[in-house]
């Protein structure tokens, strides 16, 4: 019966927007409480689903009319109940948080408004049944995203990284619109039956094999482009650090925990498209894996403490896209492996946040440099911040550590399938830098003696309640789900979410083109066969991570033996380069943006009043220039009137002659 | 139902326009009245319309010069409906959004009134006589509303508009003749019934190929002039500058919509009979209004010009949605039609509200506005967002339709242009409101507030009906999909239609 | 059949009645002492002559030995004239109030109406010539009738003109009688004038010539715009609107009869006279401050746009059409031919009213800046404001020159609608699109005006419009509306003429 409610899930939360934005003004926490209980409601509802149809195969789908040959509607499978648990528990969480964080804000109402539309178009995103809905709700997310970054519009960096982040993801979004074409264009050559819709997903799974493979990849390739700009992966990662600029609980939400997520869902959601096109599946395995490793680089360097975090969100965002890239080798598990590091991520990177807002409360910076010592006067926070960060590295039996450890596996059999190490060396090396990057993140901040006199005191319990909360998840989900029991649930549960659809992945895998193999082999291939190489292979992450941990604490903990200036100086080209983000600002904004596009718009325009303009004025200039000369002809002297007659007539005689030669002709 | 629906919603205004130029300070309530009686009017058509069916509805025809085959003949359809409806929503906004208007107040609203006739007479009118009439009567308004309250180049600006557009319906005009003679030698007929005449075009016993492409051009012609598309849209950025709010609203949300219907009405019934190579010729002078119209938006340092040159870009969709040729492109084009004549009302409103309460439009001399006038920055924002093509919005609905419509007669690189062009609409939008309306609030502009009631007022309402029709565009597309079908394929006549 | 007296009387009853008002008013004219009474007398005569104009029954064919023809043609025309004069004398009525010789000017106008109305009605070329010569010399007169520098130099002009040119026609006339031995119109036409080719040319061009001065056609047109500007501006109404349509019911009468007759191949080098007047006349008017000149030029552009008319007649009767195989019957029963005549008949009647009011218009602005004291009171600045200085006048005045630029819905429209058609029509799409462009040229100036009436600030505070100039507009307003929407009626009579004529 709760599912015959779902559309509240979506519902609650905008009519809390409609609330706050009118009424919230004069309400006491800008009637923040709205929010909140919408979006718990959303919660109970959604878990009411989930009693209802796990583990059986059933699925929740409601669907009605839009326009033309289009549909809005409501699916919920295990891919959308496990994102719907997600979103509504930790945006709970996070607005609760938001009581205490933005109390005193003059914006308040404003920012629960936008924090409910925004929760509502998250929810539409993940449970929308068509791709077109889908879309909808990615670009709602997207407008709530520039909202809430611009929050405090009077910073001119906020306004102007709300547009940076609007702008870039709009690149991906276009691409995946150019996607949603492509795709509609090809269903609509197959020559489906009167009244079908056509981007409904369960129509796209049925007619996949129907699509030309050339077809195929183009459209996962543009799909994919899409979830490149909105989950920050290499090249367009360049908006989500510029968009801590908005408040810390935003990060938290929409820059960690949800919204950038929403690409990591588009692919799994698109899974078997992405799956009967391998070789797009393989560039997401790269992309993802690539920025794993190459945003960490940078996490290094950066002392804005939510600039480190930021960094660390793409670099596992990236972690996921390859979990779910390698799929092409190891078949539909991906889903389960990559969805499952998403959902433990929302939960410790979202803790990570709210810790770091917590510090920034506090301390009233961002700025590491000037933090130090907090571990003494907020105990909670650090100690919140210490699970959050264990976890983050993967350290042994946190969650992060079985989702990330499944992904390099996973990584790795992708790699003794003979389809490239690459992406295996990246993650691997990724765990390293995470390492260093977190726990220099946490000495710095927590550890060794206040570098500068800020006001110590603890945060309000409504901020440290969510924190615990989280970090209990953040530490303990991975052994509730893995400790106990052959095979993690949650793999199995979404992993073989595409069984509902009837989705023949050996069909799909004959139209891509490529061997299909079973969780089995590929166990088989780089496991049981020689089992203490299998035991390096699950070792090595782990000795990464402790290694990585134990570097940060002799650079930068109490217990430090080495500077950085020992192994870098100042005008150190890497170090630049780092800290110059590889210049990236400097290629999009400066050069190809401001000059570029600027520049080929200032010629057209040119080109627009000279050419365009020019030559209707030239030619209205030229008859009223004609009609001064005419004017001229009139003298006023009557013997020169008479003459024109006379000549007249001479011409007109003349003129009559010829054209009756002509005729007699 | 009324009888005699359209006749009667043609004269009250008329009517209206008249006591409104006598009715001095009054002039504004007349003026209400006068263009709520057609919205009524328009809403209770637009019950009374039957969706399916593929007919003329509400058909008026009446002799006039018979002896030349001139008839008075209204009726509507689901190209001319929604126009309509359109045009009775925009007129009550922009008489709400007027309000103030203090300079010969009367003459104001009567000419909006009249401007209101003529449109209503355009979206209406089923034969080509009483159809270049209004056509030529929408001129007028226009000419005065640009020349009495416009801005410092006025003289130049309405001159240009008036002469450049009436060169275009003169062409218009003797393809018009061509068609009517052309029929009458070889029928004996004399009609100047459109549906007769465009549905004779089919026939190569009476239409020559050669005659066919130039009366083709003719029209096309004319068309292209009004909507504006590249190269031919000079004279809307003059007017644009030049003309007061009212008149940008009208230009840009009516008058411009002409040339569209035309295309529909005329131009794309008559494209099988005469080469297809011309779809793929509209569809790339579509694509070069949009992108070259989005990167001219894009370079301009006054608001309303960039506004301007966005509304050249987005009547691209709509030319190229009817040179694809496509069932879902065509309706989507209608869509955009109807929704660009939403969006862009909201648009010019902001701009000259801007104008009047900061006293400039100069893009880089404002900043921060959004500190002083929070509700106006909402709606402002609001219409930015729908006219980049939000979800949600209608604008969104109309261009996705277009395009994926698109995409199947058109070269991939074509579409690849467009998409480029898309983000670069969202980035003139954002850039021009980050400039203008975020950022610290620069000192000259400390006591600024919001402006008045009724201009936020209508803004409102228009915001409203674009979520509305975002979240609802059935309502209308529905309707459309119908006309799409019906332009598509051979045209009817009235008789056929067996409404006379 | 034979026709008594009383029937000539029935035939030509305007023509008397006027007339005998003229001698009449001569007569009194000398005791009277209050003269205003003059101007309501020959207001009624024209108002009755009005209805004896629509009265008679047009079947009787020719009078007095066949040398006058009363057919819808020429009622059509007296029409015209009796219409324009009816306005102008209204007009006359606040121009000419308490003018000593008001009279005169009254009786004048009389004579030159009846003098158009016999050339409407004249199939002969002797009647023809003395019709003509009745309302030119009566013209001249009206022309210098307030004796001030310009009036004069303008009368001198025009005699001037009008002296050559009635010589030039003469000649051709004569010409004519000499190659046919007739006077008779349709006699000269049954006489198969073509294998003496040069000679008859010779003779047309001198006829066209003759008429070719009255309508302004260019290049017998110079005249015009300075004897328009120099006359009394009513007086020039009445130039504009009425004499030159004189010239065109005689062109109709005897080039078409003799064109139809020769099946003329050089209806091109008409169509290019035809081109060169329009363009010349809306180029001339661009650069023009002076209103009453404007009017002019665009007076003379009208001339070309009517003339359009002989050239669709001539194109499909010559054989270069038939070798185009243009339609020459439209199954409809009315041949090219004759649409184009009752085109072009149309825009006549659209233009008379038009442009009397216009110059109407244009004499209060003149009157009220004279008494301003400006120097130059035709000048457009004069007309800054004009829609709160003169509310009415400005509103007729946007009227007519709407309708003159062909916006709907005026008469000028439904006339140059039909005269581009036909042009259209007998395939002659080069001279419609040149029209046309000529046609939206015209606005620049047009516009200019209205720019000044309703958009510049006023120059002067709001004046009382003389109740006579205001009635006067008024009439030609509604004339000129009522035109447009009673199209049906108007067109049926000009078709009709048009069939009688062909």
């Amino acid at each position: 019966m709760y599912s015959d409610y779902a559309y509240l899930i979506v519902a609650l939360p905008i009519l809390a927007f409609v609330l706050t934005i009118f009424l919230g003004w004069h309400l006491p926490k800008g009637g923040g409480f709205f929010t909140v209980l919408a979006t718990f409601a959303g919660f109970i509802l959604s878990f009411g689903i989930l009693r209802e149809i796990y583990p059986t195969n059933i699925i929740v789908h409601q669907s009605t009319h839009w326009f033309a040959n289009f549909n809005v509607g409501i699916l919920i499978d295990p891919l959308a109940i496990v994102m719907l648990l997600m979103v509504t528990f930790v945006c709970t969480m996070i607005h609760t948080y938001a009581l205490g964080y933005m109390d005193g804000d003059p914006g308040l109402a404003r920012y629960f408004a936008e924090a409910g539309l925004f929760t509502a178009a998250m929810l539409g995103l993940v449970y929308a049944d068509n791709l077109l809905q889908l879309f909808i709700f990615w670009e709602l997310v997207g407008l709530c995203s520039y909202l809430l970054i611009g929050f405090w519009y009077r910073k001119p960096s906020a306004a102007s990284a709300a547009k940076k982040a609007f702008l870039v993801t709009r690149v991906g979004d276009v691409m995946f619109l150019a996607g949603i074409v492509l795709l509609y264009t090809n269903m609509m050559r197959i020559g489906l039956p009167e009244g079908t819709y056509v981007l409904q997903f369960q129509t796209i799974y049925d007619n996949l094999v129907n699509i030309p493979p050339d077809q195929l990849t183009w459209i996962a390739l543009l799909l994919f482009g899409g979830a490149v700009g909105k989950s920050g992966q290499f090249p367009l990662h360049v908006w989500l650090p510029d968009a801590m600029e908005g408040p810390t609980t935003v990060s938290a939400m929409i820059h960690a925990a949800t919204m950038v997520t929403a690409g990591v869902y588009l692919v799994a959601r698109m899974f078997p498209l992405f799956y009967a096109a391998p070789h797009a599946l393989t560039v997401v395995a790269l992309i993802g894996a690539f920025t794993a490793l190459f945003a960490a680089t940078m996490g290094i360097v950066m002392f804005d403490i939510k600039r480190v975090l930021a960094y660390s969100t793409v670099s596992q965002l990236g972690y996921m896209m390859a979990g779910l890239g390698v799929g092409a080798a190891v078949g539909a598990g991906a889903v389960g492996v990559g969805m499952f590091h998403l959902i433990g991520h929302s939960f410790f990177k979202a803790l990570l946040f709210l810790c770091a807002g917590s510090v920034i409360h506090a301390v009233g910076t961002n700025d590491m440099r000037e933090m130090g010592g907090v571990l003494k006067s907020m105990k909670w926070t650090s100690l919140t911040m210490l699970a959050g960060s264990l976890t983050l590295v993967g350290f042994p039996l946190t969650t992060g550590f079985f989702s990330k450890e499944e992904i390099i596996v996973k990584a790795f059999e992708y790699g003794t399938l003979g389809n490239g190490w690459l992406p295996y060396i990246f993650v691997l090396v990724a765990v390293l830098l995470t390492a260093i990057y977190t726990f220099r993140l946490w000495f710095l901040t927590f550890d060794g003696e206040p570098r500068s006199d800020y006001h110590k005191h603890e945060s309000p319990w409504v901020m440290l309640g969510p924190l615990v909360i989280l970090a209990l998840f953040a530490l303990f989900m991975g052994v509730g789900l893995n400790v106990g029991q052959d095979e993690n649930p949650f793999y199995t549960y979404v992993g073989n979410n595409f069984d509902h659809y009837g989705v023949d992945f050996e069909e799909l895998a004959v139209v891509g083109g490529h061997q299909v193999v079973h969780e089995a082999e590929a166990h088989g291939e780089s496991g049981e066969s020689h089992g203490i190489f299998h035991t390096i292979i699950h070792l090595l992450p782990i000795v990464f991570g402790v290694g990585g941990i134990l570097i940060a604490a002799l650079f930068y903990s109490r217990w430090k033996r080495f500077d950085s200036s020992m192994i870098t100086t100042e005008r150190d080209p890497l170090r630049h380069l780092l800290l110059k983000r590889y210049y990236q600002n400097e290629i999009y904004t400066l050069w190809f943006a401001e000059k570029v596009v600027y520049g080929l718009s200032l010629l057209f325009n040119m080109i627009d009043l000279k050419v365009v303009d020019g030559t209707v004025n030239k030619i209205s200039e030229l008859l009223v220039g004609f009609g001064g000369s005419v004017r001229k002809l009139q003298t006023g002297m009557i013997q020169n009137y008479i003459t024109a007659i006379v000549l007249g007539l001479a011409v007109l005689l003349i003129l009559i002659q010829l054209t009756i030669m002509e005729v007699a002709i | 139902m009324i009888s005699n629906a359209i006749s009667l919603m043609i004269a009250i205004p008329l009517i209206a326009a008249v006591v409104a130029l006598f009715a001095g300070k009054a002039a504004k309530y007349v003026a209400l009245i006068g263009s709520l009686v057609p919205l009524v009017i328009s809403l209770q058509m637009f019950q009374a319309f039957e969706n399916k069916a593929n007919v003329m509805q509400f058909v008026e025809s009446y002799d006039w010069v018979p002896s030349i085959g001139v008839k008075y003949t209204v009726g509507v359809d689901g190209i001319g409906l929604p126009l309509v409806l359109l045009s009775t929503i925009v007129s009550v906004m922009v008489v709400i959004y007027s309000w103030g208007e203090s300079k010969r107040a009367n003459q104001f609203f009567a000419l909006l009134l009249l401007n209101e006739v003529g449109i209503l007479g355009v979206f209406t009118a089923l034969d080509f006589f009483l159809f270049y009439i209004y056509w030529e009567v929408v001129l007028l308004p226009m000419f005065f509303l640009i020349g009495v309250w416009g801005g410092p180049r006025k003289d130049y600006a309405a001159i240009k508009f008036f002469i450049y557009t009436h060169v275009a319906s003169l062409i218009m005009l003797l393809s018009i003749f061509a068609l009517y003679f052309s029929y009458s030698a070889s029928t004996g007929v004399r009609t100047f019934d459109m549906l007769t005449l465009i549905q004779a075009t089919g026939d190569s016993a009476i239409f020559s190929p050669m005659l066919m492409n130039v009366l083709f051009f003719g029209l096309l012609f004319g068309f292209l002039v009004k909507m504006p598309a590249v190269p031919f849209h000079t004279w809307l950025p003059d007017a644009h500058v030049e003309a007061p709010t009212a008149g940008s609203v009208l230009l840009a949300a009516l008058l411009l919509k002409m040339g569209g219907y035309g295309l529909f009405r005329i131009i794309v019934p008559m494209l099988p009979n005469v080469s297809d190579k011309y779809i793929i010729l509209m569809a790339i002078i579509g694509v070069v209004s949009i992108v070259y119209g989005g990167f001219l938006a894009l370079a301009q340092k006054d608001l309303k010009k960039m506004v301007a040159y966005s509304s050249v870009s987005h009547m691209g969709f709509v030319l190229l949605g009817a040179g694809a040729f496509t069932w879902l492109s065509v309706q989507g084009a209608m869509f955009q039609q109807f929704s660009h004549g939403l969006i862009t009302c909201v648009l010019f409103m902001s701009a000259g509200t801007i104008q009047h309460t900061a006293g400039t439009r100069v893009i880089a001399e404002l900043g921060g506005l959004a500190d002083r006038m929070p509700k106006f920055t909402v709606l402002m924002l609001a219409g930015f967002m729908a006219s980049l093509g939000l979800p949600g919005m209608c604008g969104f609905v109309a261009e996705v339709s277009v395009l994926a419509g698109a995409y199947e007669p058109l070269p991939i690189y074509v579409l690849i242009v467009i998409f480029g062009s898309i983000v670069v609409t969202a980035g003139y939008h954002l850039w021009a409101m980050q400039k203008v309306m975020f950022g610290p609030i620069l000192k000259k502009y400390l006591d600024l507030k919001d402006p008045h009631s009724y201009e936020l007022l209508s803004m409102s309402i228009l915001i409203v009906l674009i979520i509305y029709f975002g979240v609802q565009p059935a309502l209308v597309t529905d309707i459309m999909g119908v006309a799409a079908d019906q332009v598509m394929g051979p045209v009817m006549t009235l008789e056929q239609m067996g409404v006379i | 059949m034979t026709l008594g007296f009383a029937d000539y009387l029935s035939l030509l009853g305007a023509e008397a009645l006027l007339t005998g008002l003229a001698l009449l008013m001569i007569l009194v004219g000398v005791f009277l002492k209050n003269k205003n009474l003059m101007g309501y007398l020959s207001l009624a005569g024209l108002a009755i002559s009005v209805f004896l104009v629509m009265g008679v029954d047009m079947t009787k064919g020719a009078i007095f030995y066949g040398t006058v023809l009363v057919d819808p043609m020429s009622q059509f025309f007296k029409l015209i004239f009796v219409a324009v004069s009816f306005i102008v004398v209204i007009a006359g009525l606040s121009r000419y109030k308490d003018h000593p010789a008001q009279d005169e000017f009254y009786v004048l106008l009389l004579f030159a109406t009846v003098g158009m109305m016999v050339v409407a009605s004249a199939v002969d070329l002797v009647t023809l010539f003395i019709g003509f010569e009745l309302a030119s010399l009566s013209t001249y007169a009206m022309a210098g009738f307030d004796k001030t520098k310009e009036n004069l130099e303008a009368a001198i002009k025009y005699f001037i003109f009008g002296s050559v040119s009635s010589a030039f026609m003469l000649f051709g006339f004569s010409l004519l009688y000499g190659l046919s031995g007739t006077t008779k119109i349709a006699e000269i036409a049954n006489v198969a004038l073509v294998d003496m080719g040069p000679a008859t040319l010779v003779a047309l061009l001198f006829v066209i010539a003759g008429f070719g001065f009255k309508m302004a056609l260019v290049p017998f047109h110079m005249w015009a715009p300075d004897t328009y500007t120099g006359a009394p501006t009513i007086v020039a109404a009445f130039l504009a609107a009425g004499s030159k349509k004189m010239g065109f019911v005689a062109a109709f009468r005897v080039i078409l009869v003799a064109l139809v007759a020769l099946r003329m191949e050089w209806f091109t080098a008409f169509a290019i006279l035809v081109a060169i007047t329009m363009t010349l006349g809306n180029l001339g008017a661009i650069w023009q401050n002076n209103v009453k000149r404007i009017l002019a030029y665009s007076s003379v552009a009208y001339a070309g746009y009517i003339s359009i008319a002989f050239v669709v007649i001539g194109a499909p009767l010559s054989e270069m059409a038939d070798a185009k195989g243009i339609p020459l019957i439209d199954v409809e029963g009315i041949p090219v031919p004759i649409f184009g005549l009752a085109a072009g008949l149309f825009l006549i009647l659209a233009h008379a009213f038009m442009k009397t009011g216009a110059f109407i218009s244009a004499a209060v602005v003149e009157d009220m800046a004279q008494k301003e004291g400006k120097e130059n009171p035709n000048d457009i600045e004069n007309y800054a404001g004009l829609g709160q200085r003169a509310p009415i006048t400005a509103f007729c005045m946007l009227i007519f020159i709407f309708s003159l630029s062909g916006i709907p819905i005026t008469a000028g429209f439904v006339g140059k609608f039909l005269v581009f058609g036909s042009a259209v029509q007998a395939g002659l799409i080069w001279l419609a699109v040149l029209a046309v462009l000529n046609s939206a040229l015209s606005l620049y100036y047009y516009l200019r005006i209205i720019m000044y009436m309703y958009i510049k600030e006023p120059a002067g505070s709001k004046i009382a419009e003389p109740k006579g100039y205001v009635v006067a507009q008024l009439v030609a307003m509604l004339a000129v509306i009522g035109i447009a929407i009673y199209s049906e009626t108007f067109f049926q009579f000009a078709q009709r003429a048009a069939e009688g004529l062909l």
